[in-house]
């Protein structure tokens, strides 16, 4: 699966095991349908292989504006409302020298502590 | 019709400054951002805390350019190294309801004795509706480690995002 739009990009491999994800780019949006969307797209795929955990690769992700940081939030509720034995964790791994995503990714494992875990922090 | 400026300068007593103001525009945000980042690394404001206020940059003024009302945006920024002080200033005018949706965010958000806390409150809301949802506010108090103030008098809207340069240490993680 793949989402490219001017600025970014965002790929999804469901075959590797754990399934990868990698965004790209400058994600600036101006509504977070599209993206709610996609993201809603990936859960299901990932439900569909029965993955325990998906790997997030953001070391190549420049910035992200909070329009679409909602739907990383939204993905993770869906996560939330499945049973607790077919929910899956989500490891994002951040670059140390992109500055905004340590705090950013922070809070976000604050929202969700038992599907979050951040990594390269 | 104003035109679009860009004026930024230096003060004899080590402040630097910085005004953008333009038509309201997706592409020009991130310009901005990327110039805002760059003026306060040429500041000698430490990379991490640059990128930090550009961020809050972005958030303020994709706010001001989604609901400006009479097609300008613009933002102050000041750098005040012997006060260890960063003052950021976004001002637009925008439409009756987006000011009265905008002082109902202010009061929440200015109120909350710890920006994760209400970060946090704000994202579980966010996971259930559609709108606008005061995240990228949140976002300036607890990422940018900023304290907003806000002004809003009938429609004219000017929000300030201001504090240390140094940065602290962000709250250890809690766990549930």
């Amino acid at each position: 699966m793949e989402r490219a739009e001017s600025g970014y990009r965002i790929r999804v491999d469901c075959t590797q095991s754990p399934p990868q994800m990698a965004m790209s780019g400058s994600v600036r949006v101006t509504e977070p349908g599209e993206l709610k969307e996609f993201f809603g797209q990936v859960h299901s795929a990932l439900v569909g292989c029965g993955a325990c955990e998906v790997v997030v690769d953001l070391r190549d992700l420049d910035f992200l504006n909070s329009t679409a940081f909602k739907p990383l939030v939204h993905w993770l509720g869906l996560i939330d409302q499945l049973p607790v034995d077919g929910r899956y964790t989500v490891r994002f791994r951040i670059a140390k020298e992109r500055h905004w995503q340590k705090p950013c990714l922070g809070a976000l494992s604050c929202f969700s502590p038992l599907l979050v875990t951040v990594e390269g922090a | 019709m104003r035109k679009d400026t860009v004026r930024a300068g230096k003060l004899s007593n080590g402040q630097a400054w910085m005004e953008v103001e333009f038509c309201p525009s997706w592409g020009f945000i991130d310009d901005a951002r990327r110039f805002v980042e760059a003026f306060c690394c040429h500041s000698r404001v430490p990379a991490e805390r640059a990128t930090q206020i550009a961020m809050a940059a972005h958030e303020l003024l994709q706010n001001a350019v989604k609901y400006s009302e009479d097609g300008r945006a613009g933002v102050k920024l000041r750098i005040d190294p012997p006060k260890d002080w960063v003052d950021l200033v976004v001002e637009n005018r925008c439409t009756a309801s987006a000011a009265k949706q905008l002082k109902v965010a202010a009061s929440r958000l200015t109120k909350a004795a710890d920006p994760l806390q209400v970060y946090v409150e704000l994202m579980h809301e966010t996971a259930r509706r559609e709108d606008g949802s005061g995240l990228g506010l949140a976002r300036i108090q607890y990422e940018a480690q900023l304290e907003l103030e806000f002004a809003v008098r009938g429609r004219a809207v000017s929000v300030r995002a201001s504090g240390p340069l140094a940065l602290r240490e962000q709250p250890a993680r809690k766990r549930a």
